[in-house]
């Protein structure tokens, strides 16, 4: 009797245990790669990039594109997101999100009341980037549809990612460090921003990836700078390698100074560190940012003897000097804006901790007028990729003899 | 004696890792990290510390008398009523951490893995599998415990090396410079879960079959589940900072959604939440048995399985009822648990040891006199 009754119990465990309480089939939800979030008004407008997904997997594709987006209006970012269900044929799905995207008005405004729900909710990961469209409204980049890359929101992704690691204008930022940048003292965040090139209405356009020069493509060069939750302004392709170089956050870049009579030399600079020591004696702030990389001859187009060590020393010296320079540049634009972007008095809260109670309360205006930062910068050739002497110069010399 | 298993001193110390981790493991960064920020590391060590010396006075009251396990021993020492008494009490205890465990685990699944599923069936689901191991008895709970301990020892250790070269140790500087206060005060409702909790092992020791090993053990546990925490919560603010910690309710989880690096070894977080699930299952397991346990003796029962399914039910009960809300639930694990866990496990035991020094002595004393007498 006991037997046949805890049988029957199981079947009936069985029952329960088949599936998952709230299961939701890969059929029944849209997933989405990437949000933009613009002010209409007051209120949050905010687009959804969805995958299309029989155009992503499967044997045959038609015509049709590879995501769609949807656009929808509320009072605040969960609401508009809920929202979306009136228009969407499934409930989005949110934890694929490669990338958010600010409109630059939206951001001017300050975007701190939409990163709450973005840390809140369960769904969110926090390893996506965020961006900002330069110029235009998010809805605008999140329309576009790029080439190679299928799903733009993968491709934004990831020329965030390589620019940063080969070229350094841009950063990545991921959602922990933006919040503790804007919520700490001595420390404000940076955002890289997105252009639009060419038609911004074609882009939305299939023919924007059958043709072989996409008539609209998205590129990202530059930072924004934020002073706690509102965009101050921007810093330029080289004032954010400039930012990257004091940040300690290059990978892998480029350098180039003129060289010779006429001509440019180019190296690659492979192994960059950045060192940053703060320090407060008496009242006035010191900080030294020491840069020192490894480079590679990459690109000779003058005419010198690379024979010579003096030459090579001569060189190592002239790109110190430029790579200063650099570091200088992002530093005044900064100092413009006054937004601390480089963490000096989150260093300096570090380093003298009692010392920097006192400063403070004035440190903005501190960083602007009074703090004094020191460039150091050391850069030594190594090597000069797979040959040495430049042929250049025998051509000049040909030249000459005929 | 009710319960008649013997469970080894390995088995032993592998229930004390598991039961000082369950629970604390995903919340200690937050509660510590919420008022000593960037201090919380040291705290959790101090804290640790402050553990083994409250395991060397738990060993204190086993020293009373090898062979008894705390009910027993309150009738030993108070006498028969007024050690029932407080048995009573000290039910009532056990019954509420382990409600609050239930509870816990109940509002992480609802929070982070199943969102959409009713809290009551987790804590539905959870509780009858600790069901099943108390009727069962100690020495299937301990075995499960080997089988179980590498997977959560292990995916924690993983965890940690995994994000380890996101550490940026620029986060928990100054040390001990701002904050200091917090890192001190935080220690008291550190102490609160695991070590005060502590106690109910007092119901086990003496099962297990060689005292001197047991005793050790007991220390080992503590000081492997102490090291694992502490590991954890350097973690969190070396990766995550001492603000975002604070913030997040399951900071560790969030740690674990950190892991990123070679490409196929991401989305894995679901491994801190493995870890957790085998740690807090023996955490509620232990308890609902010493309850059970506490309950035969006070009923003078014969078995521990007769009580065990409606307490089951009770717990749920229990565990939904300790708080309207999850803001009232961390008020009440932040500001009074430490007070109230404190009262069993720290003041109970002293008042146990000083009560049978006294009355020890005064039976030897006897002892001698009759002797003089003869």
């Amino acid at each position: 009797m006991l037997k046949k009754l805890q049988a029957i119990g199981l079947c009936m465990v069985l029952t329960i245990l088949s599936g998952c309480w709230s299961s939701r089939e890969l059929t029944d939800m849209a997933i989405a790669t990437a949000l933009g979030i613009d002010k209409e008004g007051d209120r949050i407008k905010v687009t959804v990039q969805v995958i299309n997904p029989s155009e992503n997997a499967g044997q045959s594709f038609t015509s049709r594109t590879a995501v769609t987006t949807f656009t929808t209006t509320g009072d605040t970012l969960f609401e508009s997101l809920r929202r979306l269900t009136t228009l969407t044929p499934r409930k989005l799905y949110l934890s694929h999100i490669r990338i958010i995207i600010f409109g630059e008005e939206y951001a001017k405004q300050g975007i701190a009341d939409s990163l709450d729900f973005i840390s809140r909710d369960h769904e969110m990961r926090t390893d996506f980037h965020f961006a900002i469209a330069r110029g235009y409204g998010a809805q605008d980049i999140v329309n576009i549809l790029t080439p190679i890359e299928k799903i733009p929101a993968n491709k934004i992704f990831s020329t965030l990612e390589s620019s940063q690691d080969f070229w350094a204008p841009t950063k990545v930022v991921q959602l922990d460090e933006l919040i503790s940048s804007m919520t700490s003292k001595g420390k404000e965040a940076v955002l890289t921003e997105l252009l639009i090139l060419g038609d911004l209405n074609k882009g939305s356009n299939i023919e924007n990836v059958q043709s072989v020069p996409s008539y609209t493509s998205i590129k990202s060069s530059g930072l924004g700078v934020f002073h706690n939750e509102k965009l101050v302004g921007w810093l330029d392709e080289n004032e954010s390698r400039g930012f990257n170089m004091i940040t300690d956050n290059v990978h892998d870049t480029v350098g180039v100074v003129p060289c010779g009579n006429k001509g440019n030399l180019t190296i690659e600079a492979y192994k960059n560190s950045t060192e940053m020591k703060g320090s407060i004696r008496g009242d006035t702030p010191n900080i030294t940012v020491n840069f020192t990389a490894e480079a590679n001859l990459a690109d000779i187009s003058c005419t010198i003897d690379f024979t010579k060590q003096k030459t090579i020393k001569k060189y190592e010296e002239k790109l110190a000097e430029e790579a200063k320079n650099v570091m200088k540049d992002s530093l005044e634009k900064a100092r413009d804006l006054e937004a601390d972007i480089f963490g000096f008095g989150e260093l300096l809260s570090k380093s003298n901790p009692k010392k920097w109670k006192k400063i403070e309360e004035e440190w903005a205006n501190i960083f602007v007028n009074d703090l004094n930062v020191d460039f150091k910068a050391d850069v030594n050739i190594r090597r000069t990729g797979t040959t040495t002497q430049p042929f250049l110069d025998n051509i000049s010399k040909k030249k000459q003899e005929e | 004696m009710i319960e008649k298993g013997k469970i080894d001193a390995r088995q032993f110390t592998i229930l004390v890792v598991m039961y000082t981790l369950g629970t604390s493991i995903i919340a200690i960064p937050s509660t510590t990290a919420s008022y000593a920020q960037e201090n919380a590391w040291i705290t959790v060590l101090l804290t640790s510390l402050i553990g083994l010396l409250i395991v060397f006075l738990l060993n204190q009251v086993n020293k009373i008398n090898h062979h008894k396990n705390i009910f027993e021993l309150f009738e030993y020492v108070f006498g028969k009523w007024v050690g029932k008494g407080i048995t009573v009490f000290f039910l009532l205890f056990v019954f509420i951490v382990a409600g609050k465990n239930l509870r816990q685990i109940g509002d992480f699944m609802t929070t982070h893995v199943l969102v959409e599923t009713p809290i009551q069936v987790i804590m539905l689901i959870f509780v009858l599998t600790s069901l099943y191991g108390v009727k069962l008895g100690l020495e299937v709970i301990s075995r499960t415990g080997e089988i179980f301990f590498p997977y959560a020892f292990f995916s924690l250790v993983l965890m940690i090396i995994f994000v380890a070269p996101q550490a940026e140790f620029k986060n928990i500087q100054p040390i001990m410079v701002n904050n200091t206060e917090g890192a001190f005060l935080t220690i008291f409702p550190t102490l609160g879960t695991p070590y005060f909790e502590l106690v109910v092992f007092l119901a086990i020791l003496p099962y297990v079959n060689r005292i001197g090993p047991g005793k050790k053990s007991f220390y080992i546990g503590v000081g492997i589940g102490s090291l694992l925490l502490f590991a954890v919560t350097l973690m969190s603010l070396l990766v995550l900072g001492p603000d975002f910690s604070a913030r997040n309710v399951y900071p560790t989880y969030i740690l674990g959604k950190k892991i990123s690096g070679v490409q196929f070894l991401e989305r894995i977080e679901i491994l801190v939440a493995i870890a957790w699930f085998f740690t807090i299952f023996f955490k509620i397991t232990i308890n609902f048995y010493v309850l059970s346990l506490g309950m035969s003796h006070l009923f003078n029962l014969k078995t521990t399985k007769v009580l065990s399914t409606p307490l089951a039910f009770l717990l749920i009960i229990a565990g939904l009822y300790l708080a309207p809300n999850l803001i009232a639930y961390q008020n009440f694990l932040a500001h009074d648990l430490a007070p109230f866990a404190g009262t069993f496990g720290i003041l109970l035991p002293f008042i146990l040891i000083l009560t049978a020094r006294l009355r020890k002595i005064n039976k030897k004393k006897k002892k001698r006199r009759k002797n003089k007498r003869f």
